[in-house]
């Protein structure tokens, strides 16, 4: 069964990636299964999930990459940004 | 030679201190040979004044004692400091005035590339400065 | 000396009189630099009571140890006072190039004391020192005074540290501006106004000297590859702190109508990345050493703001104006920005007090005559950055910052004035991140926007989560909504933020977000840099210490545990919508935390008092006495 997710790219991703996305993926998968099957995709993100350092949001709140999804999820994807 | 883009010289002034420590082994802005200041005919905008060892090189010409030669093979061009009386016409012919009149001696200095691995290039994080 | 200057400066604008004073091995030794050294000579050289516009007080300017080095992103400045907003101990930290410069003129420090009879400059050259009449730029704005000292002296190689008319008018939240860089918080403008102080220019020919050339140069060039392997400190150089907009805002994170909500749509027009995509961004500026260059400078070119120009702004500057304001008109934001830095404003109170206000015209307790001050409105932002420099009409209630101004208004209008110890607090959701909000609650001199990240809680990267467990023994500590090891977080951060400052570091190479340079890299810095090898123990050593001295300062003033608290909507009133719906952060659990962080710093519970023997173990015997000379040590 899959599951099906809305994907939401943020500067830089948007760029290359588009602004939204429906993607179905594997019932059981993992944000990392998800970020893998984008590098697979789209061969500029390949890189990017390569470094650890992004900021994944499940449903609005930061996850890390082993969190396992379920059908409707909504993620974000971003890159840590400083500030104040 | 040394490409620089102004444009997009934020100012920091990294470099100055990198040559100055090169140069000097201490920091201030006078011991380097590169040097920052604001475009006040642009605001918000930055000057870089530094010898570009460019394939032209007018200041060659202009020394009236020879004292500036530019290697075939590198490009780098270079001051002797035995030769150089302090007259300044380098800096008049230089299309960015880069020659620096040391304050000490009233002899002319320039950039040597730091004999070909810059290290304002390699401190220069936005960019600006690039070795060709 | 290696690295730092060896004096510190004493002016006395009362008697007109100067005095220099050597910087001792010792002092260096417990407190290294920068905000380390101003808040020793703070609480040595004010008596506790005094007030902060007047003649007792203190202005302090220290350099990092590390100023006016090719160390990544090493010229912060600390400038410190008591200040008028809380009537505590007040520390601002600023970048820009001034710290180098100070130095090269020959002090580490400068001391303000006392009060000029009429406007004046100080000039600082190569350690003569000049009190110049300011009475022909008394009322001009901060670029205007910049240039015109320039010419003046016939120096364009001069740093100017100055107030605009806020400092001049006593606004309780006047900057002291460094160019287009803020020393914002607090009201320090206020306190240079009140002592006629003007300007300080400095210039200066005598070089930094470091022990070790080769080392240093080559862990600077190791300490940038550290900074760009990060893929976060990409999005700064693009985009400037506001580049952070996004991401709190699709978080439901980000504060907008002074608390009330956590999302905005239309946010991202006034994000960094829109900056830069529709061409507001001009260029980029760096602070002294500093390549990633998060500072911005901003245009408008069209429509009815053309012409404005100025550096920022700021995450804290769109947060406060935009989000707090719900406005999303893009160049209005960027001219009251511009606005703040001409008049010499600290844009995170001003936007505070004008959303607070706006919030009362919600609630009809309060009405601005000719300025409509209904949520959204840009216009009115503008207009208010103006009266409130100029404490007109409605500006001269602003202008007193959000805690005095609520006490005029009465009716519960102090149920929404967003402070801690009577300083604005900055756009952080503070009722789902614990640890935040403890930083904010405790921290001396008011909330602190930079010094209160406490980023690593909330375990969003393998290092985070790899930092709390090294702090908290476990990773399961490891989320932002969990009030349990805050204070050993919060304990952790400060002592590492303080030693930051102590080295003119900046806060964004060092922990924020990235946790970059970390203690034992600036323990490397240090000892090329003097020739003095410290250990990480005695760098976070001296990072203790400097807070301990900072609290120390408070406790004689009178500030107890009750002090240490969050805004009454913070405890009070929960998250509106979003996925941390229903969160606050309440009394309840700020007490857990702050009963933590007590423990752990050696406190007493119940004042927050620091114990004798914690006093004792840091070498701060002579504080011990004098508190107990105040009867402030618990029994």
């Amino acid at each position: 069964m899959a599951l099906s997710l809305k994907l939401k790219y943020f500067v830089p991703f948007d760029q290359l990636m588009g602004k939204t996305e429906s993607l179905p993926v594997e019932d059981g998968s993992s944000v990392q299964d998800l970020l893998a099957t984008l590098a697979a995709k789209y061969a500029g993100f390949s890189q990017a999930s390569l470094k650890r350092h992004l900021i994944i949001l499940l449903n609005g709140t930061l996850c890390t990459q082993d969190e396992k999804l379920s059908d409707g999820d909504e993620i974000s994807i971003l890159t840590p940004q400083l500030g104040g | 030679m040394m490409l620089i883009d102004e444009s997009i010289c934020t100012g920091c002034r990294t470099c100055e201190f990198a040559c100055a420590l090169q140069q000097k082994k201490s920091f201030h802005y006078d011991f380097s040979l590169i040097r920052i200041r604001k475009n006040k005919a642009e605001e918000g905008f930055f000057l870089v004044t530094v010898c570009r060892h460019c394939p032209s090189a007018p200041c060659l010409a202009a020394c009236p004692v020879e004292a500036i030669g530019k290697d075939s093979q590198s490009g780098i061009v270079t001051i002797d400091p035995q030769k150089c009386t302090g007259c300044g016409q380098c800096v008049d012919a230089c299309p960015w005035q880069a020659p620096v009149l040391s304050s000490n001696d009233g002899f002319a200095n320039i950039c040597d590339l730091c004999k070909g691995d810059p290290l304002c290039v390699k401190f220069c994080q936005p960019g600006a400065l690039r070795l060709l | 000396m290696y690295a730092y200057a060896g004096k510190i400066l004493h002016v006395d604008l009362t008697a007109e009189k100067v005095r220099e004073e050597p910087l001792s091995q010792e002092r260096v030794k417990k407190l290294m630099g920068g905000r380390g050294v101003n808040a020793a000579l703070l609480f040595e050289l004010t008596k506790p009571g005094i007030d902060p516009l007047g003649e007792e007080n203190i202005l302090l300017f220290g350099t990092g140890a590390l100023s006016g080095t090719c160390a990544p992103s090493s010229g912060r400045m600390t400038i410190t006072a008591k200040g008028p907003a809380t009537n505590l101990y007040l520390k601002s930290s600023v970048g820009g190039h001034f710290a180098p410069e100070l130095k090269f003129a020959g002090y580490d420090y400068l001391v303000i004391h006392g009060k000029a009879r009429r406007p004046v400059y100080l000039w600082i050259q190569d350690e003569k020192v000049t009190i110049r009449d300011a009475s022909h730029l008394w009322g001009k704005d901060v670029p205007d005074t910049d240039e015109l000292i320039q010419e003046e002296l016939k120096n364009d190689r001069v740093e100017t540290a100055g107030i605009g008319p806020a400092g001049e008018n006593l606004v309780k939240f006047a900057a002291i501006m460094i160019g287009h860089n803020s020393a914002g918080r607090g009201g320090l403008g206020a306190v240079m106004g009140a002592k006629k102080l003007k300007a300080v220019a400095v210039q200066g020919h005598k070089p930094v000297e470091v022990a070790r050339p080769e080392l240093f140069k080559n862990l600077s060039l190791r300490a940038l590859q550290t900074l760009a392997g990060f893929e976060g400190r990409k999005g700064l150089s693009l985009y400037g702190t506001a580049g952070l907009v996004p991401i709190r805002n699709e978080m439901q994170l980000f504060p907008v109508k002074n608390f009330q909500e956590d999302h905005l749509e239309g946010a991202y027009q006034f994000s960094g990345q829109y900056l830069a995509e529709k061409g507001y961004l001009k260029n980029r500026f760096g602070c002294s050493a500093c390549g990633t260059s998060c500072h911005r400078f901003t245009t408008v070119d069209e429509g009815k703001y053309k012409g404005s120009k100025s550096g920022g702004p700021e995450y804290e500057t769109v947060a406060a104006f935009g989000g707090g304001c719900k406005v999303i008109d893009t160049e209005a934001i960027l001219k009251a920005n511009e606005l703040c830095n001409r008049y010499g404003m600290d844009t995170i109170s001003t936007g505070s007090v004008i959303q607070w206000a706006m919030e009362c015209r919600e609630k009809e307790v309060l009405d601005a005559e000719g300025v409509n001050l209904t949520w959204g409105n840009g216009e009115a932002i503008v207009e208010l950055v103006r009266r409130i420099a100029f404490r007109q009409d409605i500006g001269d209630l602003l202008a007193e910052g959000v805690k005095r101004a609520a006490e005029k208004v009465g009716h519960d209008s102090w149920k929404w004035a967003i402070h801690v110890k009577g300083l604005e607090q900055s756009r952080a959701e503070v009722r789902a991140r614990k640890g935040y909000a403890l930083a904010l609650a405790v921290n001396p001199r008011g909330p602190d926007h930079l010094c209160s990240q406490v980023y690593a809680e909330d375990g969003a990267t393998p290092e985070a989560r790899a930092l709390i467990k090294k702090i908290c023994g476990s990773e399961k500590y490891a989320t932002h909504v969990m009030p349990e090891k805050r204070g050993a977080i919060v304990r952790w951060h400060e002592d590492c933020y303080a030693a930051t400052d102590a080295l003119g570091l900046c806060t964004f190479v060092t922990l924020s977000r990235g946790y970059l340079i970390d203690p034992k890299m600036m323990t490397e810095f240090y000892a090329h840099a003097t020739g003095t090898e410290v250990s990480e123990e005695e760098l976070l050593e001296v990072g203790h210490r400097i807070v301990t001295l900072e609290k120390a300062f408070n406790v004689r003033e009178g500030a107890t545990r009750k002090d240490d608290t969050l805004a009454w909507r913070f405890m009070n009133e929960p998250i509106r919508s979003g996925p941390r719906r229903g969160m606050t952060t309440p009394q309840k659990e700020l007490d857990l935390m702050l009963d933590e962080y007590y423990e752990l710093h050696g406190w007493d519970r119940a004042t927050g008092w620091p114990k004798k023997e914690t006093l004792e173990s840091l070498g701060l015997e002579k504080v011990a006495e004098e508190l107990a000379r105040f009867g402030k040590i618990p029994r």
